[in-house]
């Protein structure tokens, strides 16, 4: 029974490390810009699909795959930022109504290039390693450990970085820092560059773990969502302590009833949230 | 005067935001009849004790009652349908409609709030010729006819903040909760506005409530007035009792306000 | 001048009525009908758009219609005319009952709420498997009759469709016009004065989601009968984006706007039938486009076409 109970603990902390990385950027890019980003699963699915072009068909080193996946990503982020969002910034019904569209467009673009079937990618690593009758795949363990080592970068930059410590003023009181010299149309720029290339590092380093298809990016948005309700929108401890919290409680609820009863717990808690917690489980409430 | 009925009375209000008392244990009573002002230094908690008579938001403790009947829990709609009528500190209009759509507004939702008029209020063209009337009327009355018909969003800021007045009389209250009715006013406008609410009252038997900042204009045209210090009551009295009274004045120099401005 | 109105109306309500019986071309019909179904849908968006809350659950609640009629035919037997009362009635039952708690949350939340609302709709179709049939749906739903005309004949499907299209219409127009009308405007302008003038702001939204979730209902009351089977797929959030999709590119300032949307829209799919992903792509690319240069839809561009005309 403890095995089983560290076991689910196990997976749930490898899916957590996941949703934590789709949060993050889905949380920042709305406390930034007050934007609800419904294509972040779409940029997920960027990651996947690049990866899949440069390390099984250009046959690039995959780590390298990653490394540029995620920095097309946060290149293609960048330019719809700068093309279309950046005059929704604030106004955020319109907003979330332009990235529903771009989430249709970017779809509808992958189909048409890479076709609608599922296609899968050779894993970089294999084989399962036992840890006192944990059961642990090993690929799913360089994902976590890749996520981790993302995360505390992340950290670092938002905590010592120049540009990091202006993104939170700017989350945090945006007349402020204008007043302080901090232009926000840059950090606008940087933060969802940087959003997007968390959800597409996350695309990326999956891909080799599940199908890759133009549709893969839409449970990942779901679960972004959850996690950020969870934590409160816009806050970025909260995505961390939310992905956590989702991960493991689905992992569980998976293990003993099944994943759609997982998934309807998670919205009826979104729900509750919503409702008497809106600042999130983290955050004050208002 | 102090032999009219009460209206509007408060007793040991109190409000909290988390463990701050904002507004401790106020009470007191408007008579009919009265224009009765609210000062009192920044901070002191005129806002919050404005918000808790509109039922903007709930009081912690205590009661408020309008006509014997209380209205702590009735909310701002609930507030208004007992005939109280407030105005807003900033300039708050329809902007996209005209002027006069403006007013219309005010006596159509005055009408609605009270159920037993609800059988007048149809398409009836009596009841349209009904609510070109008191625009009419109510036009005249603020001054505004000539402005008539333009966008409420286009006006003047102390075009607006007369046109918020307007609407609130059209909504036909019989007494009036007005939130710093010359805040970003010019001495003029200022002046202008002042005698605009002692007509509301001389001419059309309104009943006011102001909280203000300016202490001049409160001076001028309350019967009574309350100070507020730190969330409570420092003073209740007629404005010459008040001007001299040492306490309100060491509450305001405090406050680097001079009493005897304008 | 007003009676040219008329004439043209007139006209314009007989050609919509009979067209299909000279027009013997099932597959256009088919169209006419989706037009006039997802005009029915987008007007009841529309409602919630013109107090400013966007719902992302309408698709659910058409779903819960569409179940309903489903149901309440196959399950307890009854006749069609019921089972479609029903799918409105539960329709505007569920909105009744989840409006006062949804309703007070405003801007972005109420969106995020709603869209969690109709994913717990929709899996609860799929996870219900004894009632609701899991993610197959329900097969053979009767089709509708009425009067004891069965409509397997897909011009008087249109027809249903039509009259729900128009009825829904009219009823907008009226509603937009009257002081109810002049009171969902002040909601989305100024709540705050508006309450402060005595409007029970929550009791107009109530009423405005009871006959927006309504008029979803019916729509799913009609689809289950149209292609008699319902599966959770048809009712997720991206049905509720379709909407918004209508609305935006039509124009929310009017009931017409919205008409020309769904006219527009609707029949797309049909110009790219071979590659469906270049209709998504161009629908997509559209609503960019839309958001980006025409805020105020197709009909605020008519409008500017026309007022520039007048300026002459």
């Amino acid at each position: 029974m403890l095995q089983l109970l560290i076991q689910i603990l196990m997976n749930g902390l490898m899916m957590g490390l996941v949703y934590i990385m789709m949060a993050l950027g889905f949380t920042l890019i709305f406390g930034i810009m007050r934007i609800v980003n419904f294509a972040h699963g779409e940029f997920y699915m960027l990651g996947a699909m690049a990866v899949m072009l440069l390390f099984s068909t250009l046959g690039i080193n995959y780590f390298a795959a990653v490394l540029l996946a995620a920095i097309i990503v946060a290149v293609i982020g960048m330019v719809i930022e700068r093309l279309l969002l950046r005059q929704f910034v604030g106004r955020e019904l319109n907003g979330m109504i332009m990235t529903l569209a771009i989430a249709i467009t970017l779809k509808a673009g992958a189909t048409i290039i890479f076709g609608p079937q599922e296609m899968s990618i050779p894993r970089p690593v294999s084989g399962v390693t036992n840890i006192a009758g944990i059961l642990i795949p090993n690929d799913r363990m360089l994902v976590g450990a890749i996520a981790i080592a993302i995360l505390v970068l992340f950290y670092f930059f938002l905590r010592y970085a120049r540009a990091g410590l202006a993104m939170r003023a700017v989350a945090q009181d945006w007349e402020a820092a204008a007043l302080q010299g901090i232009r926000p149309q840059r950090i606008y720029l940087l933060s969802f560059g940087i959003g997007c290339a968390l959800a597409g590092l996350a695309g990326a380093l999956m891909a080799p773990i599940y199908t890759v298809s133009p549709f893969i990016g839409e449970v990942p948005m779901l679960k972004a969502f959850i996690v950020v309700i969870l934590g409160g929108l816009g806050s970025l401890p909260g995505a961390v302590v939310g992905g956590l919290l989702l991960g493991v409680v689905e992992a569980g609820v998976a293990t003993f009833i099944n994943t759609t009863v997982a998934t309807m717990v998670s919205f009826a808690l979104v729900v509750v949230i919503l409702l008497f917690r809106p600042a999130g489980l983290m955050g004050q409430s208002r | 005067m102090t032999d009219n009925p009460i209206m509007l009375e408060l007793s040991g209000v109190t409000k909290q935001f988390g463990g701050l008392t904002a507004i401790g244990d106020v009470s007191f009573s408007t008579r009919k009849g009265e224009i009765f002002g609210i000062i009192g230094p920044n901070g002191a908690g005129k806002s919050t004790l404005f918000n808790l008579i509109t039922g903007t938001f709930p009081a912690t403790k205590g009661n408020i009652t309008y006509k014997g009947e209380s209205i702590s829990k009735l909310g701002p709609e609930g507030v208004a349908a007992k005939g109280i009528i407030r105005t807003f500190q900033s300039a708050t209009v329809f902007g996209n409609k005209s002027l006069q759509e403006n007013i219309r507004l005010g006596y159509l939702f005055g009408q609605l709030s009270v159920p037993r008029r609800f059988a007048d209020r149809s398409l009836l063209s009596s009841a349209r010729e009904m609510a070109e009337t008191v625009t009419d009327d109510v036009l005249s009355f603020c001054g505004l006819a000539d402005d008539r018909h333009r966008m409420a969003g286009e006006l003047a800021y102390g075009v607006q903040k007369t046109l918020g007045v307007a609407m609130a009389i059209a909504a036909g209250p019989t007494q009036m909760l007005m939130d710093e009715p010359a805040a970003g006013l010019n001495p003029v406008e200022t002046r202008e506005m002042g005698e605009l609410i002692r007509r509301i009252r001389a001419e059309r038997g309104i009943d006011v409530v102001l909280v203000e900042h300016d202490v001049g204009m409160v001076t001028r045209i309350c019967d009574r007035i309350l100070v507020l210090d730190r969330g409570k009551v420092l003073a209740i009295d007629v404005p010459e009792v008040i001007q001299k009274h040492p306490d309100v004045i060491e509450a305001y120099l405090g406050a680097d306000i001079d009493l005897h401005q304008v | 001048m007003k009676t040219w109105k008329i004439l043209a109306g007139l006209v314009l309500a007989v050609a919509l009525v009979a067209w299909p019986f000279f027009v013997e071309n099932r597959f256009l019909i088919h169209i006419a009908t989706m037009v006039c179904m997802y005009a029915l849908l987008a007007l009841s968006m529309n409602l919630m758009l013109r107090i400013g809350q966007l719902s992302l659950a309408h698709g659910a609640i058409m779903g819960i219609g569409a179940y309903t009629s489903a149901l309440v035919m196959m399950s307890l037997g009854f006749p069609f005319a019921v089972g479609f009362l029903l799918s409105g009635v539960v329709g505007g039952l569920v909105s009744l009952i989840i409006g006062p708690i949804l309703l007070r949350i405003r801007g972005v939340y109420f969106v995020l709420l709603t869209f969690a609302f109709g994913e717990i709709v929709l899996l609860t179709f799929i996870e219900w498997v004894d009632v609701f049939g899991g993610v197959n749906g329900i097969f053979g739903v009767p089709r509708a009759q009425i009067f004891g005309f069965v409509l397997k004949d897909k011009a008087l499907s249109y027809l249903m469709a039509l009259a729900m299209a128009a009825g829904g219409f009219f009823l907008l127009r009226a509603i937009y016009r009257s002081e109810f009308g002049a009171i969902m405007e002040t909601l989305e302008d100024d709540e705050d004065l508006a309450r402060s003038l005595g409007v029970n702001a929550m009791a107009y939204r109530l009423a405005v989601f009871v006959l927006s979730g309504a008029m979803a209902g019916f729509a799913g009351g009609f689809y289950a009968s149209y292609f008699t089977f319902v599966s959770p797929g048809a009712f997720n959030f991206w049905a509720a984006v379709n909407l918004i999709v209508i609305n935006v590119l039509g124009g929310i300032a009017s009931p017409i706007g919205v008409i020309l949307g769904a006219a527009i829209l609707v029949p797309l799919p049909e110009l790219f039938r071979d590659a469906v992903q270049y209709q998504v792509l161009f629908y997509g690319l559209a609503l960019i486009v839309f958001l980006k240069f025409m805020p105020d839809g197709l009909y605020g561009l008519i409008g500017k076409i026309r007022g520039k005309r007048n300026d002459r």
